[in-house]
């Protein structure tokens, strides 16, 4: 789809009928006219800076606020021609796996209707799927790209920790955040992760040196002799829809060359909780900024209008990092995640990637106002990735029809290209 | 003997032991975290926010629990692996940045 066809399909939607936007560009910003992504049209998750934009993160409290600078990934992005048209909904400051808390209204799901986009970048997922641009960047927290990515059967990949800058994005969680590609295929995603990947001196935490290119690897995918790591069980609540379409695309993977490694995947409830425990520690810190000095109405009336979950995240967050709790609860999620960051390691001894379902059901009704720990189950699958730091990326199995399920394959830490080849390589076997 | 006898390594003994220093939840004063939070809330978000929370974080203590699927390898408790950031390390990096002088707001 060209710049300008993208454009006018997005100016037809007119009133948006699935909220994928929270605001549309005025003009298109036009990227270089050269460049692996020239032509190709741009969603921007709303809580990454372009300037001259809104960056509302899906809430009240930040309404108004128009960027005075854009993010080194959406920089990169323009330099390698894509043409950003919009700043996608998303749940209020990225805090949500289902799509359904951005203050500006709930995302529809176009592959799946009446069913959750999944968030947090819901957004980003639902006009990939209508097919209203190339290309979305969303962020990554706990499986913010993958969540959408699967439920509206699109590919989106959360690269390792420090492989894209994370300069201009208001963070939910600076230690297990990364700026996530999202396409409808492996090799959309590749082209535009092949266009952000590397250091950036305005973010100490980016990884040196320049990574592998993923995109060759993707075009030709090679998996002879792979060892894929297949879990033996599945953590607790992974639907049967989902465990069958998973044990197929691993045999189908075997099918093509690949040697299955049956292995155990860490504890799925220590895991959940470490992820939590330190989201709200470092989501209440990094809320602190937003007390109307700077952002927002004077005074602390503007944190009136914050959401129910942002709320409940700032009350936890502040009470695990106060004074006597904090070595119960912060301190020893940090060193939970030291050792699930060792399982890791371990697993990638006896295997060169690990493959599971991405989320445990498909996409779950609209509307049903689960619980909070409900909610969070949904994040069972993917909050490892962020918590080891590993890359690992989504790409969609057979659609069912409950909608759609997404592939999910992790990797050692640094090895992006390899995971992308491998999904690239489950699309070419799918059915 | 001075001092304790060491602790038996959890790999061999078996060791699981709850979170002794798990905070009896249900007492969670939702009022006085929310002021150290500078969270103003209404008396139904007071409410709605105390089970919740109380519920969380029952759900979420971590217990430590010895590592029985990767034989071979050290065993790393929640007590005994490393902090990933140890408190020297922080202090360095604060170390590396210049002292502020004076109120941030005073001109």
């Amino acid at each position: 789809m060209s710049a300008e066809a993208g454009h006018a399909a997005l100016a037809r939607i007119g009133d948006d009928p699935h909220r994928a936007y929270v605001s549309l560009l005025e003009e298109p910003l036009a990227g270089a006219p050269d460049g692996p992504l020239a032509g190709l049209t741009l969603a921007v998750k709303d809580n990454l800076a372009v300037r001259g934009a809104r960056l509302t993160c899906a809430s009240r409290l930040l309404e108004d606020h128009v960027a005075p600078y854009t993010a080194t990934v959406v920089e990169r992005a323009l330099a390698a021609g894509a043409t950003v048209v919009g700043k996608a909904n998303l749940d209020e400051f990225a805090a949500g796996s289902r799509g359904e808390r951005s203050a500006f209204g709930a995302t529809e799901n176009p592959a799946a209707p009446q069913r959750v986009t999944g968030g947090s970048s819901s957004g980003c997922g639902a006009t990939l799927a209508a097919g209203h641009v190339d290309l979305a960047l969303g962020t990554d927290t706990g499986g913010s790209v993958r969540a959408p990515g699967a439920y509206c059967g699109v590919a989106a990949f959360k690269p390792s920790y420090g492989r894209l800058s994370r300069w201009g994005l208001v963070d939910l969680a600076m230690s297990l955040d990364q700026p996530g590609p999202m396409a409808r295929d492996t090799a959309g995603v590749a082209a535009l992760y092949d266009a952000l990947a590397g250091p950036d001196p305005r973010d100490p935490t980016t990884l040196p040196g320049a990574p592998e290119p993923a995109s060759p690897r993707v075009a030709a995918p090679e998996l002879d002799g792979v060892r894929l790591g297949v879990p033996v069980s599945l953590p607790e609540g992974v639907d049967d829809a989902i465990e069958r379409a998973f044990r197929g695309a691993c045999d189908r993977l075997v099918g093509a060359g690949a040697v299955a490694v049956e292995l155990t995947l860490p504890d799925a409830k220590d895991a959940l909780a470490t992820y939590y425990v330190t989201n709200y520690a470092e989501f209440a810190s990094g809320m602190q900024k937003f007390d109307g000095t700077i952002f927002g109405a004077p005074g602390l009336a503007s944190r009136e209008l914050l959401g129910p979950e942002v709320k409940r995240r700032i009350l936890l967050g502040t009470y695990i990092t106060a004074k006597g709790q904090r070595s119960a609860w912060y301190d020893r999620a940090r060193r939970a995640r030291a050792a699930l960051e060792h399982r890791w390691a371990a697993l990638f001894e006896t295997a060169d990637l690990v493959l599971t379902p991405t989320m445990p059901t498909p996409p779950p009704r609209r509307g049903e106002h689960p619980s909070p720990l409900e909610e969070y189950a949904a994040d069972v699958l993917t909050v490892h990735a962020n918590l080891a730091r590993i890359p690992a990326g989504t790409v969609p199995l057979p659609t069912t029809d409950e909608g759609p399920m997404g592939l999910q394959v992790l990797g050692p830490a640094g090895c992006d290209a390899a995971v992308l080849e491998a999904m690239a390589a489950y699309e070419e076997v799918r059915a | 003997m001075l001092g304790r006898p060491p602790r038996p390594h959890p790999c061999r003994s078996g060791f699981s032991a709850s979170n002794h220093a798990r905070p009896v939840t249900s007492e969670l004063d939702v009022a006085r975290i929310a002021r150290l939070a500078n969270l103003p809330l209404t008396e139904d978000e007071e409410t709605a926010l105390r089970a919740a929370c109380a519920q969380l974080l029952d759900a979420f203590s971590l217990a430590d629990v010895p590592d029985e699927e990767t034989p071979g390898r050290p065993c790393p408790t929640f007590e005994d692996a490393p902090v990933p950031w140890p408190e020297e390390g922080i202090e360095a990096i604060l170390a590396a940045f210049p002292k502020r002088e004076g109120r941030l707001l005073e001109t």
